[in-house]
C-alpha cells in the first residue's frame, strides 16, 4: 500500500507521516515537498524505514499526476487551503486516488464540496476537513448528534497558540478567517456574521483554561447542518494564545495591512520570522503555553429533556491536526469509508473507533 | 562565578522538576528532542534526551543530530536553569546562542517558564 502526503515536510504534514509510517508500517509513506532537503531532515528524523521522499512543485499537474500513480491515498497538507485547494483536489479526482485533506478555510470548503458529482463519477472518496477544526470537532458534533434524540445547537470553539506553530501558511489562514464576514448558521439558515464579533468567554480542558473566543470563518457551519440533520443552530469561535495577539490580528485587519493577497504575504512573511519576538512582546505578562484545544457542546433532548454533551481536547497543534489525518487515511484505505464523494468527517466517520485511535496517540476527549 | 558541580546540580534539579511537572507532561505529549547545552567558563557539554516531554537521560557529553543547541556563558546558562533569566530575551539580545526551530525554541521557552512558575 502506498500513502503520499503532499506537504510532507511541514509542522502538519510531517506529523501525518510519522502516524502513517508507524501504524501501518507495512505501507510505504511517501512524503512530497517543494524543499528536498527538509523532506531528507524530517524522514531521518522520524527514523522509520519504510518512509520515502519526493521533491514536486504541486503547481506542476504532470508532476503531482506521476506522484500519485500507484498510491492508495493521497493526504493533502499544503496550505493555505484558499489557494491550494482547487489545485490539488481536482488532481486526486482525476487521478482517481484517495484523498484526504485537513482543510480549514470556510470558502476553500464549499468550492471541495462542488467537486463531489465529479469525485462520484469517478468512484473517488474525497474526506475533507480532517484535522482538529474541522476534524476532531465534526467528529465530537456527530458523537453527540448521535447520542441525542433532538439536535438544537452545536457551539465548536478553539484556541491555538503562536509558540505552537510554525510556517506560513497557518498565519495566512488565520489572517484570511479573522477578516470580513464569516459563515455561521443560526435559526435553520446560513448567514454571513463579521469576523472578530460575538466575543465569549469559553473554557478549554486546563492549563488553557477560560479564553475568550469570537467568530472566525471556518468549514464546520458550512458543511454540519449538511449532514446533521435537523440541527437549528452551527456556530464556530476561535481564538490565539497569548491573549494579547488577537488585538494585533484586528490592528492589522482594521488598517487593511492584510486586505489583499500580496499584503497578506507580505506580513505573514514578516511574521513568520519573528514569532519569538511577538512572543515576547504579547506574551510579556502573559507567556502563550505550546499547546492548542478545541471544545465542542451539542445542545438537544434526550428522552423529552433538555441534554448537553461538551468535549475538549488540548495537544499540539501539529498531533491535534496531522493524527486524525492520518487515521482519516488508514480508515480509507482500508475500505472502512464507503462513501464516495466529496464528504466531510461527520459525513462518514464512526466516533467511537476515531476516538479511540486518538486515544491510542495518547490524545484524551475529555468530557468538559 | 559557577563551578561545574554547580551546573550539574543545577541541571539535574531542573530535570528532575520537569519530569514530576503534571502540566508539562499534559502539554508536551508529542516533543521528542535531543537538547545540546554547550557553556564557557567553564566549559562543558550536556546533552538531554527527551522523549514525549519526559527527560529520559542526561549525558554531560556531546551528541551529533542535535535537535536544540543552546550555548552561552556558564553564568548564563545557570540562570536560565534556576529560573531567573528569560531564554528568549537572551536570545534575543545575543546574550544566548540557540540553534533550532523558533517552534522549539518556543516550546522550550515555555517549559523553562512552566517548571520556574
Amino acid at each position: 500500500m502506498k500513502f503520499v502526503v503532499l506537504g510532507g515536510a511541514g509542522d502538519m504534514g510531517s506529523e501525518v507521516v510519522a502516524d502513517l509510517a508507524q501504524f501501518s508500517p507495512e505501507s510505504d509513506v511517501v512524503i512530497v515537498d517543494l524543499r528536498k532537503d527538509v523532506a531528507e531532515k524530517k524522514a531521518r528524523s522520524i527514523g522509520l524505514p519504510n518512509i520515502l521522499v519526493e521533491q514536486c512543485d504541486v503547481n506542476k499537474r504532470k508532476d503531482v499526476l506521476r506522484i500519485l500513480k500507484g498510491a492508495q491515498v493521497v493526504v493533502n497538507c499544503v496550505g493555505p487551503f484558499y489557494k491550494y485547494e482547487r489545485v490539488i483536489l481536482p488532481l486526486a479526482i482525476e487521478a482517481g486516488v484517495g484523498y484526504v485533506d485537513i482543510c480549514d478555510d470556510h470558502d476553500a470548503t464549499e468550492r471541495a464540496l462542488s467537486y463531489s458529482d465529479m469525485a462520484r463519477s469517478n468512484n473517488v472518496t474525497a474526506l475533507i476537513g480532517m484535522g482538529w477544526t474541522p476534524g476532531i470537532t465534526n467528529v465530537l458534533a456527530r458523537y453527540g448528534a448521535d447520542k441525542l434524540d433532538t439536535v438544537e445547537s452545536i457551539n465548536i470553539y478553539w484556541v491555538g497558540s503562536i509558540a505552537d506553530s510554525e510556517g506560513i501558511a497557518v498565519i495566512k489562514h488565520v489572517f484570511h478567517v479573522i477578516q470580513g464576514t464569516a459563515p455561521s448558521y443560526e435559526d435553520y439558515q446560513w448567514i454571513d456574521v463579521n469576523a472578530l464579533t460575538g466575543n465569549e468567554d469559553v473554557k478549554f480542558p486546563e492549563p488553557i483554561g477560560v479564553q475568550n473566543a469570537y467568530y472566525v470563518g471556518h468549514p464546520e457551519p458550512v458543511t454540519i447542518p449538511r449532514y446533521l440533520k435537523g440541527v437549528k443552530n452551527v456556530t464556530l469561535k476561535g481564538t490565539l494564545l497569548p491573549k494579547d495577539i488577537n488585538k494585533l490580528g484586528k490592528f492589522l485587519v482594521d488598517t487593511d495591512a492584510v486586505s489583499t493577497e500580496k499584503k497578506l504575504h507580505a506580513i505573514s512573511e514578516f511574521l513568520s520570522g519573528d514569532m519569538i519576538v511577538l512572543s515576547n512582546i504579547f506574551g510579556s505578562k502573559d507567556k502563550p503555553l505550546p499547546v492548542s484545544g478545541l471544545r465542542v457542546d451539542v445542545h438537544g433532548t434526550k428522552a423529552g429533556k433538555p441534554k448537553t454533551y461538551s468535549w475538549g481536547a488540548i495537544d499540539s497543534m501539529s498531533r491535534l491536526t496531522g493524527i486524525p489525518a492520518s487515521i482519516g487515511a488508514q480508515m480509507m484505505a482500508k475500505g472502512m469509508i464507503k462513501h464516495t464523494g466529496v464528504i466531510p468527517a461527520e459525513a462518514c466517520i464512526q466516533p467511537e473507533h476515531f476516538i479511540e485511535e486518538l486515544k491510542k496517540r495518547d490524545i484524551d476527549i475529555e468530557e468538559m | 562565578m559557577v563551578t561545574i558541580e554547580t551546573l550539574i546540580n543545577t541541571l539535574n534539579t531542573f530535570v528532575k522538576r520537569v519530569n514530576e511537572n503534571t502540566t508539562l507532561k499534559k502539554i508536551l505529549k508529542g516533543w521528542s528532542k535531543l537538547i545540546v547545552i554547550k557553556t564557557k567558563d567553564p566549559d562543558t557539554i550536556a546533552t538531554l534526551k527527551v522523549e514525549k516531554g519526559v527527560v529520559v537521560d542526561v549525558k554531560f557529553e556531546d551528541t551529533p543530530n542535535a535537535d536544540i543547541t543552546l550555548s552561552a556563558l556558564a553564568d548564563v546558562i545557570n540562570d536560565i536553569f534556576i529560573g531567573k533569566a528569560n531564554p528568549s530575551r537572551l536570545y534575543l539580545d545575543g546574550t544566548l546562542k540557540v540553534f533550532a526551530s523558533q517552534k522549539d525554541q518556543m516550546v522550550l521557552d515555555s517549559i523553562v517558564d512552566i517548571v520556574w512558575k
